[in-house]
């Protein structure tokens, strides 16, 4: 048998995992991430999109003394770099529409 | 440095840069199937020497000091090659003996495709690798 749904037990089991929450909350801040720059999301982020800018610029000079015949420049390298801008772009991108999905979906919960 | 997205892509570049290489040597003996000279001064077939990579590392990662494979390198075949007679050679000697190079074109052939497949082998494994490194970052799309 299904308990019926009221607003009491509603609100008493909201109470219950924001006490567990703000648990878990106090544990992770004394164990792993600190609430610093370092644990910033947005840092983090950031730097992600930097790392994937760089290794797409490194790709991008790489093709080019390829192509302006840089004889210690090697075809396998420089595909091979290209590959690694493009896994790490589809990353940083997956992670943003991880994102926007999220929002959207906390937007059509109001 | 940037992410390293896929799997031992530097390692792979390696191996394909040491099979290029020998596919460069093989290119250079073949090419010179005929440059006789005098006795002891002809061409000598050129080897390439590979020696694997160890990276000093500091990562908790194992599998991190393996650097993969460099061309260290390139050896000569010393064994004497055929003395043939051809008295109006400009290089034969009193005799009129010269010497071919220790080349034999099919066990460069032999070499050549050995080249060829070990480098197959490496874009094989690129290729596993980035299919595997896309479809980890694929993987929430279902």
């Amino acid at each position: 048998m299904i308990d019926p749904i009221s607003s009491e037990s509603l609100l008493a089991q909201l109470e219950q995992m924001r006490g567990r929450a703000s648990e878990i909350a106090a544990d992770s801040s004394a164990g792993g991430l600190s609430k610093g720059e370092g644990a910033d999301f947005k840092n983090v982020f950031s730097s992600l999109i930097t790392e994937v800018d760089q290794a797409q610029k490194q790709a991008d000079n790489s093709m080019k003394s390829l192509a302006s015949g840089d004889k210690d420049v090697t075809i396998q390298e420089v595909v091979m770099k290209m590959e690694q801008a493009d896994v790490s772009f589809s990353l940083m991108l997956e992670i943003r529409n991880k994102l926007v999905a999220a929002y959207k979906e906390l937007l059509s919960a109001q | 440095m940037p992410i390293e997205m896929i799997p031992g892509s530097n390692i792979i570049a390696s191996g394909m840069t040491a099979e290029r290489c020998r596919m460069e040597v093989v290119a250079n003996n073949l090419a010179n199937t005929n440059s006789s000279g005098k006795p002891g001064e002809a061409y000598k077939r050129r080897i390439p020497v590979f020696q694997s990579v160890v990276n000093d590392s500091l990562s908790s990662n194992p599998a991190s000091e393996l650097g993969g494979v460099k061309v260290t390198s390139v050896a000569k075949d010393d064994t004497p090659g055929v003395r043939v007679y051809s008295p109006y050679n400009p290089n034969a000697d009193g005799d009129g003996m010269i010497e071919m190079p220790n080349v034999s074109p099919i066990s460069e052939m032999m070499d050549l495709i050995t080249a060829t497949r070990a480098y197959e082998a490496n874009l094989t494994a690129m290729k596993q690798a980035y299919d595997g490194a896309m479809k980890t970052v694929n993987l929430g799309k279902g």
